[in-house]
């Protein structure tokens, strides 16, 4: 028979034995709420919330077909039929834009995942091997950080054409290097401290030694630029869309909405209203919450990496 | 320090030369072959194909046509434009002005309207033009360019009729219907750039405020403005010029956004032009000038922060 309290020092013990997840999850869940309490965090969530209901609920509540064209119904301003208004073809505002929703938020979390997972890859791999390979991988970290963002992603998007997969590699391309050098930093401090070595030394192989003790001791830094970089990701891809270089028509997209806007915008000039509102409101969420979170898990990291 | 520069500009050159090459490579590999599309889908017979070929040198090894790309760039021949078929260097040396106009009008408005706004929020902390300005900098941060300027067409097509010119006019020819050409592109870079140097100046001169050469300023009997907008402003330009050199990238992208919604006949519409009709040599040379242009600005702004914070310089 077990006392309560004996219970509960068995279960810690537990958890100190399995690489302490429960005293990590305590952690996670402190920070999380801690970005909820900050300011901004607060108020991204606020901002967020009206775009994902709408990206939710809209199809539930409006009929109208985003790419069904009605020449009778064009150019008409928002009214309780249609609700953002319609536009030079008679199509339904609030239907394309709720249709657009979903690309904007994957695209540049797709982005992110990618220029993560390839740049800390390369980091650690300079940080920790040092040498000739970390002086090769990171100069063509140089090269693709003198380029400027948008100018690359419109190079490798003309080039292998629009498309989700495309954006997202265009937009992981871009972020690779700020990835890369905060990864190769954070691992060049890790790889001297006590542990690392007496991992080594006790004769762990490298690759394990790096996913189980170097890289959750540089995952912070690289989950804070995850966040900050969701913002700029969705800028880019926006701008994208709106140079023409997004998807094809008749597909909604939030950026070619506004730029065919510009056509009409002394005639119609709700055409532009609906999709600038939602890429500025999610931008603005998107930096608010990357705000916080960079306040709450590490102030240093946009220091450490520059911006682009 | 010249030990720096050197070694500044050695990295500089390198670095442009792997971008152009990597360029080149990439502009030969792209799908939908460039002879092809000259040689127009009924014309494309085998033989035309070829002699197409020929004529573009795609028939010789990619390290020899690189070379020789390299050989004319360094002399200053980018070669002829695969599209409209004229020279691109003249091309180039006419868009690039109107570009490097737009930029420097639009930092220059940015910086005008960002400084003063943020040493008076700093000055002010916590008043209500304080909130006010730290509410609406959050609002204009995070307004993309192409959204600015789409608000700006549209307060041009209506209440600025007067003022705006909807075509561009060289400065040379007219300078008052220059400005007035880009006034509105300059203002939807200016808008969320403004935003961003209020931000840092906000922050850095609240930090130059609390530093104790501000009371040794005080206590020397230095007027109370002057230790503000000179001690203490002076401290706190460093971070902010950093923050100018790191907004070249978005500078680059505004304006490329901003000439294609203005229709000024600037590099960035030019770029964009090229790479829809496919234009590889055009591509190259735009692209390696705005490069050029970022690392030169960069370094521009690495010697400019030693000589704006004294504290700086014992480091470099």
């Amino acid at each position: 028979m077990t006392t309560p309290a004996a219970d509960r020092t068995a279960k810690v013990s537990a958890s100190v034995d399995r690489g302490v997840p429960g005293i990590r999850n305590a952690r996670l869940w402190h920070q999380l709420r801690a970005v909820v309490r900050h300011p901004s965090g607060r108020f991204g969530l606020l901002l967020i919330a009206p775009v994902l209901i709408l990206a939710i609920a809209g199809p539930l509540v409006i009929h109208w077909d985003p790419i069904q064209i009605n020449p009778s119904d064009s150019l008409q301003g928002p009214s309780a039929r249609h609700w953002f208004g319609t536009d030079q073809l008679g199509r339904d505002l609030a239907a394309r834009v709720v249709s657009a929703i979903p690309v904007v938020i994957w695209v540049p979390l797709g982005a992110v995942l990618l220029a993560v997972t390839a740049g800390s890859a390369i980091g650690i791999l300079a940080g920790y091997r040092r040498g000739w390979l970390e002086r090769v991988l990171m100069a063509g970290t140089d090269v693709l950080l003198a380029m400027p963002g948008l100018l690359t992603a419109i190079l490798i998007v003309g080039v292998f054409g629009g498309g989700s997969r495309n954006m997202i590699l265009a937009i992981g391309v871009i972020y690779l290097p700020r990835f890369t050098r905060i990864a190769r930093g954070s691992t060049l401090e890790v790889r001297g401290l006590p542990y690392v070595d007496a991992a080594r030394l006790s004769g762990t192989k490298p690759l394990a030694l790096v996913i189980r003790h170097i890289l959750p001791g540089i995952s912070s830094p690289l989950f804070v630029m995850c966040v900050l970089s969701l913002s700029t990701g969705l800028l880019v891809q926006t701008a994208l869309s709106f140079l023409g270089f997004g998807f094809e028509p008749p597909t909604a997209d939030l950026g070619r909405m506004l730029a065919n806007s510009v056509d009409f915008l002394t005639l119609a000039p709700w055409m532009a209203i609906s999709p600038a509102l939602v890429i500025t409101l999610l931008i603005l969420a998107f930096n608010n919450l990357g705000d916080a979170v960079r306040d709450v898990i590490d102030p240093e990291v946009a220091r450490a990496a520059g911006a682009v | 320090m010249i030990l720096f520069v050197a070694r500044r500009f050695a990295e500089a050159v390198a670095v442009l030369f792997v971008l152009t090459f990597l360029i080149y490579v990439i502009g030969t590999i792209v799908p939908g072959d460039i002879a092809q599309q000259m040689a127009g889908i009924e014309g494309a017979t085998p033989e035309r194909m070829a002699e197409m070929r020929a004529r573009l040198g795609l028939d010789r090894p990619l390290m020899v046509r690189y070379g020789e790309w390299l050989g004319n760039a360094v002399r200053g021949d980018f070669g002829h434009s695969l599209f409209t078929e004229r020279d691109i260097a003249a091309d180039v040396r006419q868009q690039f002005p109107v570009s490097l106009e737009v930029a420097f009008v639009s930092v220059l408005l940015a910086v005008i309207i960002g400084i003063p706004l943020g040493v008076y929020a700093a000055v002010h902390t916590g008043t209500f033009v304080d909130r006010v300005l730290r509410g609406i900098s959050l609002v204009f941060f995070s307004i993309p360019t192409f959204v600015s300027g789409v608000l700006f067409v549209w307060l041009g097509s209506i209440t600025l009729k007067s003022f705006y010119t909807s075509f561009y006019v060289p400065f040379t020819e007219d300078p008052i219907a220059n400005l007035r050409s880009i006034m509105l592109p300059c203002l939807a870079i200016a808008l969320p750039t403004s935003a961003s140097i209020i931000q840092m100046t906000r922050t850095t001169m609240i930090a130059s405020l609390q530093e104790p050469f501000i009371d040794t300023a005080r206590v020397k009997g230095a007027r109370e403005s002057r230790v503000r907008y000179v001690h203490a402003l002076r401290a706190s330009l460093g971070p902010v010029v950093t923050l100018i050199g790191l907004l070249f990238g978005a500078l680059v992208g505004g304006l490329i956004i901003v000439e294609q919604i203005f229709n000024l006949p600037g590099l960035g519409r030019g770029v964009l032009l090229a790479i829809a009709e496919r234009d590889f040599p055009y591509v190259i040379t735009a692209t390696l000038v705005i490069a050029s242009v970022y690392i030169v600005v960069n370094f521009i702004v690495d010697l400019l922060y030693p000589i704006l914070d004294p504290r700086q310089r014992e480091q470099t």
